[in-house]
């Protein structure tokens, strides 16, 4: 079929700001999905909130309307830009409720917008719990029997009649919490009763359970002639009951027979026959491990995080694909762009295990509830490639940058009690298969584990491989069995460990079997291949890659966490585009699947690989890069500079040495004091004796940091000697033996800026105040573009600190200062890389700022890019960014904002006031686009009751509400709720999540709010 | 212990024994993509002879399952993986594939970069290889005195007017068993008989219909059956499978020809003539159809390759005949192109109708 000549505009609707569930896999199907359309000639017109996507950069799509997510604000752009048609596949779960409700509110029908790829009905079909099971039950595929109830009596009679054990869900609870697994009438009752309480409707959703099956993914692409293959098949390595998001998942699927996969294959593709997709399609099915029988568990029909796994995992471009059958083409006549030469109307044959694993950020949250079930907690994933299962899975442990001595030793870090050890894995948490090496360490045998976990033996024999190795080298470290290892995969850091011999021993006795690089290619080498896609394995005896020569090498950002998100991949991709325009080959390692930086069509040659030192040396060695470009992939690039550096590799751009003063306390206030800049007082300690010493020197409150980390991990305000040891204690946990900072807290306006240097001069793009007062993290405060409050001379005070700064650090690229302004500017932080905010700022000032940097990392000087020294011109608009929280996903998370950062995500809003940039910015956010001061605000008790908060409202004129008994708080309230509370479980904070209301949990946060809606004038400072 | 796989260009891979230790062989080396189903592979009569190297690189993770075999005996020479699994906890496994392969006397090689090996047959074609416990010295005098294996005849048939209808009697080049029980699900009697067998012999079981099955080697040894395919054809609906539909072809004067390195896969598009569909099908062949030959016989082509364009089916119009090169019966891989069973029964149905 050719190609829709009846349409030339297409409108593509991104998924907004990063949440957990929804993250930077919606970038990457988007862009793909964006070029490939203009690829194909049409004009494409695109519709997010998230300024951190390559989505919406002007080299994606052809109009780009930075809007919120919203029915009234997508009604108004599509009004606007007059779309022939609308993609809505490629937003997620957002995208997708949009279509809908912009269908069903007329829009589509009144602009006369044609809808692409899979039919509404059919989204209707697949997202309709009661649909879905009609449909299932005319095609005669298997469903778990369910029911709603409001009733324990009702309960009971369904579950009699299905069998036990059922799952009852309540409905509309925090993260689906208070629900469980019942195995008796006795069970069910207790949990019904709580649950039916909890729930704010009184329902319960009750289900057969099918916890213990083995979850299978099919990923299906089905064309407009009903053509349909599967790209990827996945088997999650934790059984049904765990969210396949917070799942290990290794692909293809392993432990399946070929009957009964090829039945599961069948299931999927007569289900996605009779839904009548065009596109792309994810559909989940569960496997009874002891017998034939399945059940299938749900459809999306959409891209999803799963086809950015099985996109990455095979090679087959999921969203690519699936925009051109969109507009009108047919696979078998569609090339695969692989290999160019076969068609992608076939499976692709994968000759290597693909495992991915999830990233969580409970390391930041000890006191959030870290068990997994149904809902998903995950804020990120890695993905490694290997030629065997223990392969797969240690280099996507080593990708995930979590505690290194568990990444080396692959166990929990504290002793562990047999009762511990049975209810870790038992209940499973985010530490589950830390656990399970510590089980199997102690030598528990793989069915007792099976039983407690549900786990496949098949899967458990894996590890229990692995512990054997360990402890073999613990027993006799031959440098026979240090191959051995190797060849599974084990790091030279694990094998150090147990051999206990040094690491550069280890690694010159294991040179005898260099890591190899392998191509991905779709076909398992039958057909002839140019992919620069590659990864290592040490199990194999040649090597496909090719140096590329004249190339450069970057540092990817890893698994997306609180604190390093989708920001820097943007970054990371902007800098391959520079080295390109530049004349380089640009080669990324990275280990990410979510993201557009490991497209293999982003660079000239990715190597999908952990970004440890010993994983980047062999790639550096093959490809003789001409350097190392360390400053776009956030933390865990930089982190790297000194280890590559030291092995005689050439970092571009600032030096590791100006890196190091920046990261180095002492190092640090030299550099300020001798540039004359104000600075908090402060210093630096190892432990409790010395800080309490320090403390006593500073004075309170104290502002109380571990050095080396990201997103202010362990960082607080310490305001009394009472609060000091669990800080210092935590902080110097989470800081691995190097010192921890206290400085005095500087209560003031916070703001930042990002810098471009070329070592003499420095250009600033510009200023962004903060919303929110120095004691909240810059990545959860409100930013807003330019300063509102701070006077002229203030500010020209931060452009020549800046200025100052960038020269005598000899910043070559970018540099991010942040500053307190009280009653002088303070300087507090000076990061050596590409920030946060680089995106924001890019998008603001449409100047692409990450490849500017790049350009000046390569050699080009301000004044040759055109770019003034000092402040960048202001651009006459008002631009806010906005935090967005996943508090709903993370139960037990303290919800106050804190110098700790909590947020997963923002939004922007762009106006030619503060008030329209604000409104735009805060409506997927904060949800407050409607918000008027008559709504009013809700808080508790304990809130009023703060001295600040105190004051503030008895001065405000809109209506406020104490709640003292949240159950008699109107759940139809159009008021923002105000909660501060720094507990695990705020009551308040928890019932507005429950209830979808606007929270609000910084005072900071609700005074900017009543003072934008007009009510109080601007103050400056 | 060692083991050593030699391939005729000279090059040699070195890795460790599993199935029959001892055990040394010879024959065709090909490469199999899918990442399934390696027991129904093993067990696939037309590898006889061959040696198979998997692309996937872990093979026996669900263990042997008695019941999917496709054979009785194996005609493998030797099964050669990057990695074989030891332990399978699947409820259907009744041994490893390890002791599966040690029991049928079949050795293996493990540890293998089976996707260098892989490449190198992509750019050399297939070969001659063996699979020894010494390093090879002399590689025909070594070839030479390994011995060939033969397939083991099904048993005949009684002959009975009893039982279901349609009756299909299939002619036996090497079928797998897979091909009798999608049959049978479809209702079908069905009778197997030696592809030796006579045209009285076959008309003894009054058929509805003839299939030819798959089969290992090339097509051309097979020129004595050709007359009596056409006479089969004259009398009765007749299929052809893989090797079945290549002898049809000859049967009416097209040509085959060798694959530089065959078609071994779970994942091979094919796309039908008359509606433009494609399917995924499971293909296992060296030999194919010459398309330009076909042009100078009454066939006609139904279905190609969608990737090298190659012939996939063939019917003779005005007759029920018509044949397919991949393999409808699966066992292992996708089951879509069981329709090919379901046309030729309908079809074969619907004449007995009209011949009543």
């Amino acid at each position: 079929m050719p190609k829709n000549l009846t349409i030339h505009r297409v409108a593509v609707i991104g998924s907004g700001p990063i949440k957990i569930g929804q993250a930077a896999e919606f970038d990457y199907a988007g862009t793909q999905a964006c070029l490939a359309l203009k690829a194909a000639g049409y004009h494409v017109i695109l519709i997010n909130s998230n300024p951190a996507t390559i989505m919406t950069d002007h080299t994606t799509a052809d109009e780009i309307f930075i809007q919120p997510l919203t029915l009234a604000s997508v009604t108004k752009v599509l009004t606007q830009s007059h779309p022939d048609a609308l993609l809505p596949t490629l937003g997620g779960q957002t995208g997708l409720n949009l279509a809908m409700a912009l269908d069903q509110a007329g829009v589509l029908a009144k602009l006369h917008i044609q809808l692409l790829g899979t039919s509404l009905k059919t989204i209707n079909q697949a997202e309709d719990r009661a649909a879905f099971k009609d449909l299932m039950t005319k095609l005669n595929q298997p469903v778990p029997a369910s029911t709603t109830v409001h009733h324990v009596a009702s309960a009971l009679s369904f579950a009699a009649n299905i069998g036990y054990p059922v799952i009852v869900r309540p409905a509309f609870t925090l993260g689906g919490s208070s629900g469980g697994i019942a195995d008796n009438p006795h069970d069910l009752r207790q949990i019904l009763q709580r649950g039916l309480t909890l729930s704010p409707v009184n329902e319960c959703l009750i289900e057969q359970s099918i916890a213990g099956y083995k979850e299978i993914e099919f990923e299906v692409m089905r064309d407009n002639s009903g053509a349909k293959i599967i790209v990827c098949s996945m088997e999650n390595f934790d059984p049904v009951g765990i969210h396949t998001g917070d799942s290990i998942v290794y692909a293809p699927v392993q432990t399946l027979t070929d009957t009964e996969y090829q039945t599961l294959r069948q299931a999927a593709l007569t289900i996605v026959d009779a839904l009548d997709i065009k596109g792309g399609c994810n559909v989940q099915l569960a496997q009874d491990p002891h017998s034939a029988q399945y059940q299938v568990i749900e459809v999306n029909p959409r891209v999803s995080r799963s086809s950015a796994l099985a996109s990455k995992a095979t090679g087959y471009p999921i969203a690519k694909i699936a925009a051109e059958i969109a507009i009108g083409l047919n696979l078998a006549e569609i090339k695969n762009p692989i290999t160019q030469t076969t068609y992608a109307a076939f499976e692709p044959a994968l000759d290597y295990v693909v495992a991915k694993l999830p990233r969580f950020a409970f390391d930041k949250f000890p006191t959030a509830d870290a068990h997994l079930g149904t809902q998903m907690k995950a804020t990120g994933e890695v993905m490694a490639i290997g030629t065997t299962i223990e392969e797969a899975t240690l280099k996507a442990i080593a990708s995930l940058e979590t505690e290194p001595t568990v990444q080396t030793t692959l166990v929990p870090k504290q002793h562990i009690t047999t009762a511990q050890l049975l209810a870790e894995l038992t209940t499973p948490t985010d530490q589950r298969l830390f656990y399970l090496f510590a089980a199997l360490q102690q030598g528990w045998p793989l069915a007792k584990l099976a039983d407690l976990t549900g786990i496949t033996p098949f899967f458990l024999s894996k590890l229990q491989h692995i512990i054997g190795l360990t402890q073999q080298l613990a027993a006799n470290p031959t440098p026979q069995q240090l191959l051995t290892a190797k060849k599974y995969g084990l790091s030279t850091a694990t094998m150090a460990h147990y051999s206990q011999l040094p690491l550069a021993q280890v690694t010159a006795l294991t040179a005898t079997a260099p890591l190899v690089y392998k191509m991905v290619d779709t076909c398992a080498g039958e057909f002839a291949s140019a992919t620069p896609y590659f990864y290592s394995t040490a199990f194999g005896t040649t090597t496909e890659s090719q140096p590329l020569g004249h190339s450069i090498l970057v540092l990817g950002a890893g698994p997306i966490r609180i604190g390093q998100g989708i920001e820097f991949d943007y970054t990371t991709v902007h800098c391959v585009k520079a080295i390109q325009q530049a004349g380089y080959r640009a080669i990324v390692v990275n280990n990410n699947p979510e993201t557009v930086s490991t497209d293999f069509s982003s660079s000239d040659k990715l190597y999908f690989e952990p970004l440890t030192l010993e994983r980047l040396l062999p790639i550096i060695q093959l490809e003789q890069p001409v350097g190392v470009i360390v400053q776009f992939g956030g933390q865990t690039a930089i982190n790297l500079a000194n280890q590559l550096a030291d092995a005689g590799v050439t970092i571009l751009g600032t030096s590791v040495k100006a890196t190091d003063i920046t990261e180095n306390r002492q190092a640090f206030a030299a550099l300020l004091e001798q540039q004359q800049v104000a600075q908090a007082t402060g210093t630096t300690v190892t432990d409790l004796a010395a800080a309490k010493i320090a403390a006593l020197k500073i004075g309170y409150p104290l502002l109380v940091r571990p050095s080396f980390v990201l997103g202010g991990r362990a960082m607080a305000i310490v305001h009394d000697a009472t609060e000091l040891t669990p800080v210092v204690k935590a902080a110097v946990a989470a800081g691995h033996g190097a010192p921890i900072l206290m400085d005095h807290y500087l209560a003031g306006i916070e703001c930042e800026v990002d810098i471009l240097s070329d070592g003499r001069h420095v250009c600033i793009p510009g200023i962004m105040e903060h919303v929110e007062g120095s004691g909240v993290h810059s990545g959860d405060s409100i930013a807003i573009y330019p300063p509102q409050r701070l006077s002229t001379t203030n500010q020209t005070k931060i452009i020549n600190i800046a200025t100052k700064l960038g020269q005598a650090l000899h910043c070559v690229g970018m540099m991010n200062i942040q500053f307190v302004v009280t009653d002088d500017v303070y300087v507090i932080d000076v990061n050596p890389r590409a920030s946060r905010t680089v995106p924001f700022m890019s998008k603001v000032t449409r100047l692409p700022l990450a490849q500017l940097a790049t350009k000046l990392i390569l050699g080009a000087t301000l004044a040759g890019l055109n770019l003034p020294t000092g402040q960048y011109p202001l651009t006459g608009q008002v631009a806010v960014k906005a935090p967005v929280f996943s508090f709903n996903k993370l139960p037990q998370l303290p919800t106050q904002l804190s110098p700790e950062m909590k947020s997963t995500g923002e939004t922007m809003g762009l106006g030619a006031t503060l008030s329209d940039a604000w409104h735009a910015a805060l409506a997927d956010s904060y949800q407050l686009q409607n918000w008027q001061p008559q709504d009013g605000l809700i808080t508790d008790v304990p809130t009023s009751h703060d001295p600040a908060v105190k004051a503030w409202l008895a001065t405000l004129s809109v209506p406020v509400t104490i709640a003292a008994d949240l159950a008699q708080l109107p759940t139809d309230s159009l008021a923002a709720v105000l909660a501060l509370d720094h507990a695990n479980d705020a009551p308040l904070a928890t019932w507005a999540l429950n209830h979808a209301k606007p929270l609000l949990t910084a005072l900071d946060t609700a005074k900017a709010l009543v003072t934008i809606n007009g009510l109080n004038p601007i103050v400056t400072d | 212990m060692q083991k050593y796989l030699t391939l005729a260009d000279g090059t040699q891979w070195i890795g460790t024994a599993f199935g029959d230790r001892s055990v040394e062989g010879a024959g065709n080396l090909v490469f199999n993509t899918g990442m399934l189903g390696y027991q129904e592979t093993i067990t696939d009569p037309s590898y006889l002879n061959q040696l198979i190297a998997f692309t996937y690189p872990l093979i026996g993770n669900y263990g042997i399952d008695p019941t999917v075999n496709q054979a009785a005996t194996i005609g493998t020479q030797a099964v050669i993986v990057h990695e074989l699994a030891d332990f399978s906890d699947h409820y259907s496994s009744r041994e490893t594939l390890d002791s599966f392969l040690f029991t049928h006397h079949v050795p293996g090689i493990q540890g293998i970069d089976t996707r260098e090996l892989t490449i190198h047959l992509r750019h050399t074609g297939t070969q001659l290889a063996i699979i020894s416990n010494q390093p090879v010295t002399n590689f025909q005098l070594k070839a030479a005195s390994l011995p060939t294996k033969q397939l083991t005849p099904q048993p005949v048939p009684v002959q009975t007017t009893q039982g279901s209808r349609p009756h299909i009697v299939i002619l036996d080049f090497g079928e797998k068993t897979a091909i009798t029980q999608e049959l049978v699900a479809r209702g079908c009697q069905v009778s197997v008989v030696p592809a030796t067998s006579s045209f009285n012999l076959i008309q003894a079981y009054h058929p509805d219909g003839i299939l030819l099955s798959n089969g290992p080697g090339d097509p051309e040894a097979q020129a004595a059956v050709l007359p009596l395919i056409r006479q089969l054809a004259a009398h009765y609906p007749l299929a052809g499978i893989c090797l079945g539909h290549q002898l049809i072809a000859l049967a009416y004067g097209a040509k085959t020809y060798q694959l530089t390195f065959g078609h071994h896969g779970l994942n091979h598009p094919v796309q039908m003539l008359a509606t433009g569909n494609v399917i995924m099908t499971a293909q296992n062949h060296d030999f194919a159809v010459d398309p330009a030959s076909v042009a100078k016989t009454p066939l006609q082509v139904t279905a190609v390759e969608l990737n090298d364009g190659s012939v996939e089916g063939l019917t003779l119009p005005g007759q029920t005949v018509m044949s397919v090169q991949f393999h409808p019966e699966a066992h292992p891989g996708p089951t879509e192109a069981g329709q090919f069973f379901d046309h030729f029964i309908h079809t074969l149905t619907q004449e007995v109708v009209a011949n009543a």
